[in-house]
């Protein structure tokens, strides 16, 4: 008698330990990459440390913030933009329409726009000090050369980036915007009026400039800054923060 | 290398201040994610569920059309009623008015007058006027709307 409930009683924790652990085993779908059987298997903890717990030089200070600010800003934008594309149509009958839906009707549709709009602002601000700082601590110098012309194609990008979403909510403002921003290669001497041509998609702003506009700033623009963003932190991270002076 | 080694071992029985702030900023930082993630999933989820508002405007309860549109007898008039195709047919002087999307898979059936069936094109089942399965793979019935006829017009719904 005594032995079978000892056999019981030891059958019941046994049951209550396998039962918890059930559970951290399920939880470790979750965080199981850093903590637990995953981890063990990929090490993944310890990689990540790593990364994330590199010593930063001493001279480091506030100015020295405004790459990562910028970087966050481009992420902001990146999924309040997907959010936005959710309920934007890229047709010139319903463009204009599209996003007043998403600022009137849709819930925090106001919040997500605004998300978008206000970091695609803050943005250009960010870079700015970014490329002062960079300029006055001469930190574009040899061996860092090379990501600073990274960093100004970066720029350019970002600026192709606000001229395209410029004319996508349809009104009036962006449409003679951009009718008077691409009359600006025009002038160019000889292939103006073909450069015209070709980004307008034909002699006015019009359905296909539009399209053109859209794809470049949702699809073609935002791979390539992906890309370009992770040579620039590449080469950081191979040639580190530069020497205060 | 010892030294460190035992520092470690330290901190794990007496906690030092190193690791007091070390941990109260994990949480810290685990507490704002948590927070900011369930703040965000639920604008996002919002933002994207579809209501009558995100879809645009109120949906018709009812709708009318004249009588005249489904005369003579046996021709179809298609409508939509809350976004959804409803088939009008009068067929010895009563008005049926009856889904069009199949209960198998959701094709579009088609009317054909002279078998006075509802066919489906996509896996052959087959309805009466009244919704009901004569044949093929459809599990339910067609779902009918009540009609009625006021002065020269039909109000459906």
């Amino acid at each position: 008698m005594f032995r079978q409930k000892e056999i019981n009683d030891i059958a019941k924790k046994t049951e209550k330990k396998v039962n918890l652990k059930g559970i951290l085993n399920w939880l470790t779908l979750a965080t199981g990459l850093f903590y637990g059987e995953l981890d063990e298997r990929l090490e993944l903890r310890d990689s990540l440390k790593k990364v994330l717990k590199k010593p930063v030089p001493g001279h480091v200070n506030f100015w020295f913030c405004f790459g990562g600010i910028t970087f966050l800003l481009f992420v902001i934008n990146a999924t309040s933009g997907v959010m936005l594309l959710m309920y934007y149509r890229p047709t010139i009958d319903h463009a204009y329409e599209s996003v007043v839906h998403i600022t009137n009707n849709a819930p925090f549709g106001w919040l997500i726009r605004g998300f978008h709009h206000w970091s695609a602002n803050i943005m250009m601000i960010t870079i700015l000090i970014h490329m002062v700082r960079i300029y006055f601590y001469g930190a574009y110098k040899p061996p860092r050369d090379l990501n600073w012309v990274v960093g100004v194609i970066l720029l350019c990008l970002t600026l192709t980036f606000g001229f395209t979403g410029y004319l996508l909510p349809w009104n009036q403002i962006s449409y003679w915007a951009t009718t008077v921003g691409t009359e600006i290669p025009g002038a160019v001497p000889v292939i103006g009026p073909m450069l015209k041509n070709l980004i307008r998609g034909g002699p006015d702003v019009g359905q296909i400039t539009l399209t053109r506009f859209f794809a470049l700033h949702v699809i073609i623009l935002p791979w390539i800054m992906v890309g370009l963003l992770a040579l620039h932190f590449l080469i950081l991270r191979r040639l580190g923060i530069s020497e205060s002076l | 290398m010892e030294d460190i080694t035992k520092h470690e071992e330290n901190s794990s029985n007496n906690i030092d201040r190193r690791s007091f702030f070390e941990q109260t900023i994990n949480i810290g930082i685990v507490i704002w994610g948590i927070i900011a993630s369930i703040g965000a999933g639920y604008t996002g989820l919002k933002y994207i569920w579809p209501t009558e508002k995100t879809r645009g405007g109120v949906d018709d309860k009812r709708i009318s059309l004249p009588l005249s549109d489904i005369l003579p007898e046996g021709r179809i008039k298609k409508v939509i009623l809350k976004g959804r195709p409803i088939g009008v047919i009068m067929v010895d002087n009563n008005v049926h008015a009856i889904s069009l999307i199949c209960t198998h898979l959701g094709c579009i059936v088609e009317w054909q007058p002279d078998k006075n069936i509802l066919f489906c094109p996509c896996h052959a089942s087959s309805f009466d006027l009244n919704g009901n399965v004569l044949g093929g793979p459809a599990p339910k019935p067609l779902p009918t709307y009540e009609t009625k006829i006021v002065d020269d017009k039909i109000i459906i719904g």
